[in-house]
């Protein structure tokens, strides 16, 4: 018998990512095909899981002190370094953390390497707390250019978002929510192919679904007892990861897992499938697999969206060697950073400024914190 | 056409699409019997970029209007606004057989104006005059009885770009909303807040609007210039974002919440809370002084621009019956004083013409000066002493219900 490699890879890239990879594979158990890849030698641990070490000859597994550019450059230096791990894989989910050195720096290249190999990918990459300073959040966001620019899927998520909880919270706790409502959005491919309930999407159509759709957004809610259909839609109409979704027309189409052991209604599937439809417009496109896993979810009943927005559109991969925007290049990272809002529009030039980019940056003004 | 028949106009804004209705009440007045709007979706600094989605949510007023208001709309008028739209001087001109202008004269050269040569993917939107001149006189504002041999007129059409204009009427009609015709944003603001006495007064009409600022200047009772600035209220929203890392939500609610577009020395020291999008995590606030630093940098930057274009226009000092604000961020908080400081001229919000009822309830009217403005420029020729269209408008051929 044949035992074919795994189509999909989880890989964790930089520090946080390898941590955050770890935390997904406690949440969801044996089965996922997994590699972490760092700077820091520390992120390998005690060998528990596959590691690559990134930058040897450059950085010398000190890690890259926090800068972007390095990582970025230890990629460039050995680009084939994950090609001997990718043997069978027509997908990779990447799992990282912006705001440091190499999940900013290398998560980009490592993007455009894929790309070239026809591999889909699907990334999800949180941005620094608010209160880890304006520095690092500038440095998570000037990672998202690069990062939408060669993925197929992105979804960013603020850890003010993510991580939530009551001011009552310990830490711990709160990030070990974070990690499961994480795990949740990363594994649901995993769950779909892997323990396939009723409703199934094969690979080849979630890689359809996936490629070139740019932005998404992703939440998650879980209930039990006899409303929990219901409650799960009040729940994830109140999931602050989707409050960054400014009206329901913009969204295209929503992959929705619906994940339950043995007592799944289909009464509960509709209403499931009909509320989000009502709620996200009913031109959007839904893309429905459910999943059987009565040792996991026995009684209880959790709904995990990957919602396509609008800018879904913005975002598809350039053909290699086009004319590159040298206007809005001009302007440089920080524009690149920004969100999509202008960036299908032609630039707004005066006097040899780009008036998209604000004010008070090209003016160098200082805000009073 | 039936003189009573409602007219209807769309805008389909950066950032919400509006349909307003109005019934022609006789003697160039309107009733507004209904206006409604969602976000606008599919749509960028005044451009459409998706077409399905601005389809979309024309085709979702449209269900608002007949689901609260009884309407349904099956014509309109499209109102144009975005950095794409352009002007052009043109002067055409006519010999003068027996030496001196006659009505006829003036009536063959008002022929001509419309004979401008535009480049194919550009669309004529309006054709204004601006002067007369004869032999080698210009300047002329009436010339009927001068002599000469060559009777002139200088014209400024107003254009914009054929494939955005098909863009937008590509989304209406898609929604199964016939386009009657299109309307340049910028003067039909300045029909809805204008007088005749203001434009012979001479005035500056700026039309702050979501995705792009569109602005008129008027004087001896004509339309002198017309220009855009591809930046709007979009921009604020999005400088806020950027500054303090929150949501566009949060961005638009503060802009008009709390952002001042002039920095006052009572800012020092005053926190603005944010609304906690994250419960655990709700301790964030803001500097008002940075909040008013990023909207005063962007709105006094607009401002000069348009305050420069009118300097090289030799415009500035003509304009005696002031500045008029309107559009959607003509509601920003000191947004009339920051003006007054830039343009050093009287700067006012603009109230609608009183031949326009039914915004009496509206608490900022001059934010549907365009829609309004399109609405009073379709009143038939014989109805109204505003329509700057010489064309016979076949209006609204929607039916009302009951």
């Amino acid at each position: 018998m044949n035992i074919l490699p795994s189509p999909l890879l989880l890989l964790g890239v930089g520090g946080a990512g390898a941590a955050m990879l770890r935390g997904v594979l406690r949440a969801y158990g044996p089965g996922v095909r997994a590699l972490a890849i760092d700077t820091d030698a520390q992120s390998g641990g005690n060998g528990d899981l596959p590691f690559l070490l990134l930058g040897g000859n450059r950085l010398a597994g000190r890690g890259t002190g926090g800068q972007p550019a390095s990582a970025r450059a230890a990629f460039q230096d050995t680009p084939s370094i994950l090609d001997t791990s990718l043997d069978g894989v027509r997908t990779v989910v990447i799992v990282t953390a912006l705001g440091g050195g190499t999940g900013g720096g290398a998560t980009g290249e490592i993007l455009k390497h894929l790309h070239t190999m026809g591999i889909a990918t699907l990334v999800f990459a949180t941005l620094p707390f608010s209160f880890e300073g304006a520095e690092r959040v500038r440095t998570g966001r000037a990672a998202i250019g690069p990062i939408e620019q060669h993925a197929d899927v992105s979804v960013f998520l603020p850890l003010d978002e993510l991580v939530s909880g009551s001011g009552t919270d310990n830490m711990r706790d709160a990030l070990s929510r974070g990690i499961d409502t994480l795990s949740l959005g990363v594994t649901l491919l995993w769950r779909i192919l892997e323990r396939p309930g009723y409703i199934q999407l094969d690979s080849e159509r979630l890689r359809k679904i996936l490629t070139g759709c740019g932005r998404a957004h992703f939440a998650t809610a879980t209930a039990q007892g006899p409303d929990r259909a219901n409650n799960i839609l009040a729940s994830l109409s109140e999931s602050p990861l989707l409050k960054r979704i400014e009206s329901s027309p913009h969204v295209r189409t929503l992959l929705v897992g619906i994940l339950a052991g043995d007592d799944l209604l289909l009464s509960e599937v509709g209403a499931i499938a009909s509320g989000l439809s009502a709620a996200f417009g009913l031109d959007a496109t839904l893309e429905l697999g459910t999943v059987n896993d009565e040792a996991t979810f026995s009684g209880r009943l959790t709904v995990v969206v990957l919602i396509f927005d609008e800018s879904a559109t913005l975002t598809r991969k350039p053909t290699p060697g086009t004319v590159r925007d040298t206007t809005r290049e001009r302007a440089g990272e920080r524009w690149l950073a920004r969100t999509d809002r202008f960036r299908r529009s032609d630039a707004t030039m005066w006097n040899d400024e780009d008036l998209d980019i604000p004010t008070f940056v090209r003016r160098h003004l200082t805000l009073d914190r | 056409m039936n003189p009573s028949d409602p007219i209807a106009a769309l805008e389909i804004g950066t950032t919400r699409t509006v349909i307003a209705i109005a019934e022609p009440l006789g003697d160039g007045r309107i009733h507004i019997a209904a206006y409604d709007g969602i976000p606008s979706s599919g749509v960028r600094k005044s451009q459409i970029v998706d077409v399905a989605q601005a389809r979309y949510s024309v085709a979702s007023v449209q269900k608002k209007l007949v689901t609260q208001y009884d309407y349904a709309v099956a014509q309109a008028y499209l109102v144009i606004s975005g950095p794409q739209i352009r002007t052009q001087e043109t002067v055409v001109q006519v010999p003068l057989p027996r030496g001196t202008v006659g009505d006829e004269d003036v009536e063959a050269i008002g022929e001509r104006m419309y004979d401008i040569t535009l480049p194919a993917e550009r669309q004529a939107l309006e054709v204004a005059r601006l002067s007369y001149g004869l032999d080698d006189i210009e300047n002329i504002s009436s010339p009927r009885g001068m002599s000469g041999h060559i009777l002139k007129l200088r014209t400024l059409c107003i254009h914009g770009s054929a494939q955005r204009i098909a863009d937008a009427k590509s989304a209406a009609e898609a929604a199964k909303l016939e386009i009657l015709d299109v309307c340049y944003a910028g003067t039909s603001a300045a029909a809805a807040v204008l007088t005749a006495q203001h434009k012979r007064d001479g005035a500056l009409v700026i039309d702050l609007g979501g995705g792009s600022t569109n602005f008129t200047a008027w004087a001896d009772g004509r339309l002198l210039y017309a220009d855009v600035v591809g930046v709007g209220g979009d921009h604020v929203t999005e400088d806020i974002r950027d500054a303090f890392t929150i949501s566009a939500a949060q961005a638009e609610q503060l802009k008009f919440s709390s952002a001042s577009a002039m920095i006052g020395p009572d800012d020092a020291g005053v926190r603005i809370p944010l609304s906690a999008s994250t419960p655990g995590f709700n301790a964030a606030s803001i500097s008002q002084r940075a909040l008013n630093t990023v909207v005063n940098a962007r709105m006094s930057e607009l401002f000069t621009i348009i305050r420069t274009k009118l300097d090289e226009a030799n415009l500035l000092h003509r304009l005696n019956a002031g500045v008029f604000l309107t559009g959607g961020g003509s509601s920003l908080k000191n947004v009339v004083p920051l003006a007054s400081n830039v343009f050093g001229r009287s700067v006012r919000l603009g109230q609608i013409i009183p031949e326009v009822a039914g915004l009496e309830q509206e608490k900022n009217p001059a934010a549907l000066a365009t829609i309004v403005g399109t609405l009073i420029q379709t009143i038939p020729p014989e109805q109204s002493g505003h329509s700057f269209f010489d064309a016979i408008r076949n209006i609204f051929g929607g039916s009302k219900k009951k």
